[in-house]
C-alpha cells in the first residue's frame, strides 16, 4: 500500500502537469489574441493613483496579520524567525533586480519607497509565500514531501496568483516594464516569480529537521536567505551565458 | 472569540481572493475588460489549483485544521 507521502509526490506530478497545461495555454493565447500595452503606462487614471495608494495600504496590514496568524498558530519564535528572513531575501531580490536588470521600475508616486523599491512589494512576498506554506501544511504529509517536490507546488501556486494581477497591474501604472511579452509583462517576470519562490521554499525543505546546534535557528534560516541568493545568481549568469550563446547578447 | 477562529482558518484563502479581487477592480477602474476577462481566468485557475491541492481530493480526504486536528 502506497505511503501519504508516496500519494502526494504522484499528486504532486499531476500538479506539475497541470501547471505545464496552464502555461502552454496561457502562451497560445497569447499567440492568437492580440495582447496590447497600455498606450502611456506613466500616465494617471484621473483617481490621483488611489488604487495605487490602497495597494500600499492594503499590503501592509495583509503582511501585519499574516504575522498575526503565524504568531497565533505557529507561535513567536517561528514568526521571529521566518518573517525577517523572508522579508529581506525579498527586498534584496526587487532592489538589486532592479538595479541590474533595468528593465523595469516602481511607480514614484508611491508613498513608501526605499531605495529603488516600493516597501509593499517584499512585504507582499512574504504575505504570498506565508500564505502558501500554511495551505500546504494544512495537507497531511506535505511535510514530508521530497523538497523539490514541495518547492515546486508552493512556486507554482504562488505563480498563479501573478497571472492574473501583473497585466493589470502594468495597465494601471503600478510599475512600468521596459518591454513586454503578455500583456506588456515580459516572461521572464513570470520565470522570476517561479524561481523566486521555488529557491526560497526549496532551502527551507532542505534544512527542516535537521541539527541546528552549530549555526542556531536564526544562523540556518539566513543560510537559506544567503543560500536562494546565491543560487539566483548562479542562474542568472547561466542564463546570460545561454544568450550569449544563442548571440542575443 | 468566533471571528478570530475564522480568522486562524481562512485568512490565507481570504488573502488570495482579496488580492484577485483587487486587481479585477483595478481593471474594471480602468476600464481594461481583456484584462478583467484574464483575471477572472487566472483567479480560477488559482482557485482550482489551491483546491485540488489543499483540498480532501488530494490528500485522501484528509485535512487539517490549523490547530493540527484532522477533519474528514
Amino acid at each position: 500500500m502506497a505511503s501519504a507521502r508516496d500519494q502526494l509526490d504522484r499528486m504532486s506530478y499531476r500538479l506539475i502537469v497541470m501547471g505545464a497545461c496552464v502555461l502552454f495555454l496561457a502562451v497560445v493565447l497569447v499567440k492568437v489574441f492580440p495582447t496590447p500595452a497600455p498606450e502611456d503606462p506613466g500616465a494617471s487614471h484621473g483617481d490621483g493613483w488611489a488604487f495605487l495608494h490602497a495597494f500600499e495600504v492594503l499590503g501592509v496590514i495583509s503582511f501585519l496579520a499574516s504575522i498575526l496568524h503565524s504568531v497565533r498558530n505557529h507561535g513567536a519564535r517561528h514568526t521571529y524567525l521566518l518573517f525577517p528572513a523572508l522579508f529581506l531575501y525579498a527586498f534584496i531580490f526587487e532592489d538589486v533586480n532592479i538595479q541590474l536588470s533595468g528593465v523595469y521600475e516602481y511607480n514614484e508616486s508611491a508613498w513608501m519607497i526605499v531605495h529603488n523599491t516600493m516597501l509593499v512589494i517584499p512585504l507582499g512576498w512574504c504575505a504570498i509565500v506565508y500564505c502558501m506554506l500554511e495551505l500546504t501544511s494544512r495537507v497531511p504529509g506535505f511535510s514530508k514531501m521530497k523538497a523539490f517536490n514541495a518547492a515546486f507546488i508552493i512556486a507554482t501556486l504562488a505563480l498563479t496568483i501573478d497571472l492574473g494581477i501583473d497585466a493589470t497591474a502594468f495597465a494601471y501604472g503600478f510599475w512600468t516594464w521596459n518591454e513586454g511579452w503578455f500583456f506588456g509583462v515580459p516572461l521572464m517576470n513570470y520565470v522570476g516569480w517561479f524561481i523566486v519562490v521555488f529557491l526560497f521554499i526549496m532551502g527551507l525543505k532542505l534544512v527542516e529537521g535537521k541539527d541546528r546546534d552549530t549555526l542556531g535557528e536564526f544562523g540556518w534560516m539566513y543560510s537559506v536567505v544567503i543560500g536562494a541568493l546565491i543560487a539566483q545568481i548562479f542562474l542568472f549568469v547561466i542564463f546570460l551565458g545561454i544568450l550569449y550563446l544563442a548571440g542575443v547578447v | 472569540m468566533r471571528i478570530m477562529k475564522m480568522f486562524d482558518e481562512h485568512w490565507p484563502h481570504l488573502f488570495i481572493v482579496g488580492v484577485h479581487i483587487y486587481f479585477l477592480a483595478v481593471a474594471v477602474f480602468i476600464e481594461r475588460y481583456d484584462l478583467l476577462l484574464i483575471g477572472i481566468a487566472a483567479f480560477m485557475i488559482s482557485v482550482l489549483m489551491i483546491g485540488y491541492f489543499t483540498g480532501p481530493h488530494c490528500s485522501g480526504g484528509r485535512v487539517k485544521n490549523h490547530d493540527g486536528d484532522e477533519r474528514p
